[in-house]
């Protein structure tokens, strides 16, 4: 059966026909997908790219307004891009002008440069660097102290390709600081020399009066026989007032030396000092003593609240003179405070006197609402130790103190 | 009556008052004390050194002194060879606990503050006295 | 089926038995496509077959032999388009072993509706290989013919004996000896 060649070629021709318009229709059918999806990508593209610009000129925007200076540096250092605060503060235009390219390490002064480039090494081994502290020299010719926190920046596959660092004047800060050390060690040796003054004083003025009281003593001892007995009755009160100078003398000392405490804090139960100290003192026997409120533990340098207890409790007893003399310890906590309360029954106190008797140079004048210095050294103790004291009193009736503490 | 034998002291005091205190106190016992008084610790010294002194068995020192004072003293008595062993009592009006504790370190043998009472005053050195008299009459 | 096979196919009936043989089992076969082919569409397996069996029947060679020879004459396809495919392999036994996961996961990547063979392997050493073929079309001895000319590709002469498992072809175990 033999075929005519030429429809042989003819159907072949066709097949071929076909098959290049197939092949056209399924290229034609591709490259519509590929179109469209050309079109697809580019308009996420587009939108990326706004997305990525408004980030870019938020972010900047950011950088550009920060007050502090803002530094963009490539992995050696070199500056890549600062904000408007680092461009003031380094004068850039000037030194870009000069130098053509800058180096951080020649915006610090010379004897920091060592510094920031060992700083500058781990950050890059580390990923940053927080408050490391440089002197700089600034566009107007002052020396001023920047703290500066860095970071490095990486690319998508992670490697480090630049570092930012945002540096913080704190000249103003470093000033006040140094200033304040320096005050509190003025304050401290001020301190030392008053108390070393008023050990010293103590001791020249305590010194005549020994003489003075021997002398009185050979006196009255060696001319025994010419004395009449007015002599001896002054005599007796210049040996009283001797005594007296004698206290005072050791009451400004215990003032002046009662707030230097260094002594570690401790745990304290107050009830039980208040017990400690009433053993210590003498209670005349017309005195009764209670403690009526459930008292507290709290946390204090134990000496010295035992010396407020001891002198509220002495100056509670020498006010109460009468049979029935009774002395109360209350507690409760009000504001977040310890609040104590020792009341006693006694004279009282004229109101007018309330300010007067915790001055220790009204209190020194010898009057009858004079209470000593102990009231003084009360509220000084008190005070050094974040507590205040204040009082009520009605003539006839009795005197409450009440003092407070801090709850940890 | 043979008064009894009694301690070379040497009283190293600036306040002349007190040395007539303490001389009259020495004066009112019956045992007679040698008692030598300098103004400071440089006159101590002085008297120490020089060969003609018979050393003395009782030192009392004050601290408070103008030239040389107690502690200056105490540090180079203590560090002389053979005048470190004679006893030294502080009598002070200080009653600070620095200085007592320093007196102390540097090897005194007593402390004594200075009463008020002149009366406290006399029994208190007659009583020291007496105890250093009795310390060297064991030990000799 | 890819376009390419098609095309092939009926190019090495062209050569070898002439435009008139490739219009015969054309005409002989019922074709959808009409039998137009485009290397880059796809067509029915079955219309394969048809074209094979005419072919068989009016030159009178059997159509596994007639695989054999389309297998080896592919293998030029691969060799022309596919030269740094090739080129991954330093022998014909490496290049055998990585055919189920390797060369085929390439080639679907390229053709994602292609429908291709499994070959399980049982055993290999240096210069032996025993896998097993398995698919609905049969066609193992394309195959071989692939088989031989890999060998020759890599100048390099092997024994491979080949054991139906299942009468139909579905399976069948091929054991390579590189000699």
């Amino acid at each position: 059966m033999q075929t005519p060649q030429s429809d042989v070629y003819q159907r072949a021709l066709a097949r071929e026909r076909n098959a290049r318009k197939e092949a056209e229709r399924i290229l034609e059918a591709k490259s519509t997908e590929l179109y469209h999806l050309t079109q697809a990508l580019t308009q996420s593209n587009a939108k990326l790219e706004v997305l990525l610009q408004e980030k870019k000129s938020e972010l900047s925007g950011l950088i550009h307004h920060i007050l502090d200076p803002y530094i963009l540096v490539d992995l050696d250092g070199n500056i890549i891009k600062l904000n408007k605060a680092a461009v003031e503060l380094f004068d850039y235009d000037n030194l870009i002008k000069k130098a053509g390219k800058v180096n951080l390490i020649h915006l610090v002064s010379p004897e920091d440069r060592m510094r920031l480039s060992t700083a500058f090494m781990d950050m890059v081994e580390d990923g940053y660097i927080k408050e490391i502290e440089v002197k700089i020299t600034a566009a107007d010719g002052t020396v001023r102290d920047l703290q500066i926190n860095a970071s490095v920046l990486y690319d998508n596959n992670n490697n480090p390709t630049a570092a930012q660092g945002i540096a913080r004047d704190i000249t103003a800060l470093k000033q006040l600081e140094a200033q304040k050390d320096k005050l509190y060690e003025k304050l401290e040796s001020q301190n030392e020399e008053l108390n070393e003054y008023a050990h010293v004083v103590s001791h020249d003025l305590k010194s005549p009066l020994r003489s003075v009281n021997a002398l009185i003593q050979w006196i009255k001892t060696d001319d025994k026989n010419v004395f009449d007995p007015s002599m001896d009755q002054y005599f007796g009160m210049i040996d009283k007032s001797v005594k007296k100078m004698e206290n005072l003398i050791s009451d400004i000392l215990r003032y002046s030396k009662s707030e230097v405490d260094y002594s570690e804090e401790t745990l304290v139960n107050v009830g039980d000092l208040i017990s400690e100290v009433q053993e210590h003192i003498d209670v005349p026997a017309n005195i009764s003593i209670v403690i009526e409120s459930q008292m507290p533990t709290v946390q204090v340098q134990k000496g010295k609240l035992e010396q407020v207890i001891q002198n509220l409790m002495t100056n509670a007893i020498k006010f109460t003179p009468q049979a029935d003399g009774l002395i109360t310890w209350k507690y409760k906590s009000v504001d977040g405070k310890h609040q104590f309360a020792i009341r006693d029954n006694g004279i009282g106190i004229e109101e007018k006197y309330f300010d007067k008797i915790f001055k220790v140079f009204q209190s020194l004048k010898a009057s009858e609402h004079s209470t000593g210095i102990g009231l003084s050294i009360v509220k000084k103790v008190l005070i050094s130790m974040g507590g205040e004291i204040w009082l009520q009193s009605t003539l006839g009736k009795g005197t409450t103190f009440y003092f407070t503490l801090p709850q940890s | 009556m043979n008064a009894k034998k009694g301690l070379r002291v040497l009283v190293i005091e600036d306040d002349k008052i007190e040395n007539l205190k303490f001389g009259r106190v020495v004066a009112n016992l019956d045992v007679l004390h040698q008692v030598t008084f300098v103004n400071d610790g440089d006159e101590a010294i002085d008297l120490l050194m020089s060969k003609d002194t018979t050393l003395p068995q009782l030192i009392v020192l004050d601290l408070n002194m103008p030239r040389l004072d107690g502690f200056e003293f105490l540090k180079m008595l203590k560090s002389t060879e053979y005048l470190k062993y004679i006893p030294v009592v502080i009598l002070t009006t200080s009653e600070n606990k620095k200085e007592i504790k320093t007196c102390y370190e540097l090897g005194i043998a007593g402390y004594l503050v200075k009463p008020l009472d002149y009366n406290i005053y006399v029994s208190k050195i007659e009583s020291l006295l007496k105890y250093w008299s009795l310390n060297e009459l064991l030990s000799s | 089926m890819k376009g390419i096979v098609f095309t092939e196919f009926l190019e090495l009936v062209e050569s070898k038995f002439g435009l008139e043989m490739v219009d015969q089992i054309i005409t002989q076969s019922e074709l959808v496509s009409g039998g137009s082919y485009t290397s880059i569409g796809t067509y029915e397996f079955g219309e394969m077959l048809q074209l094979i069996s005419n072919l068989s029947k009016n030159t009178e060679v059997s159509t596994d032999d007639l695989l054999l020879a389309y297998g080896e004459h592919f293998f030029n396809v691969i060799e022309t388009s596919y030269p740094q495919m090739l080129a991954m392999y330093q022998g014909p036994i490496e290049m055998l072993a990585s055919i189920e996961n390797h060369i085929h996961v390439e080639v679907k990547k390229i053709y994602h509706d292609a429908e291709l063979p499994t070959f399980t392997i049982i055993e290999q050493t240096e210069n032996t290989l025993s896998m097993i073929y398995q698919s609905s079309r049969s066609m193992h001895m394309f195959g071989l013919g692939l088989m031989n000319r890999t060998f020759k590709h890599f100048n390099a002469a092997a024994e491979i004996r080949h054991e139906k498992l299942k009468d139909d072809g579905t399976e069948v175990q091929f054991s390579i000896k590189m000699i």
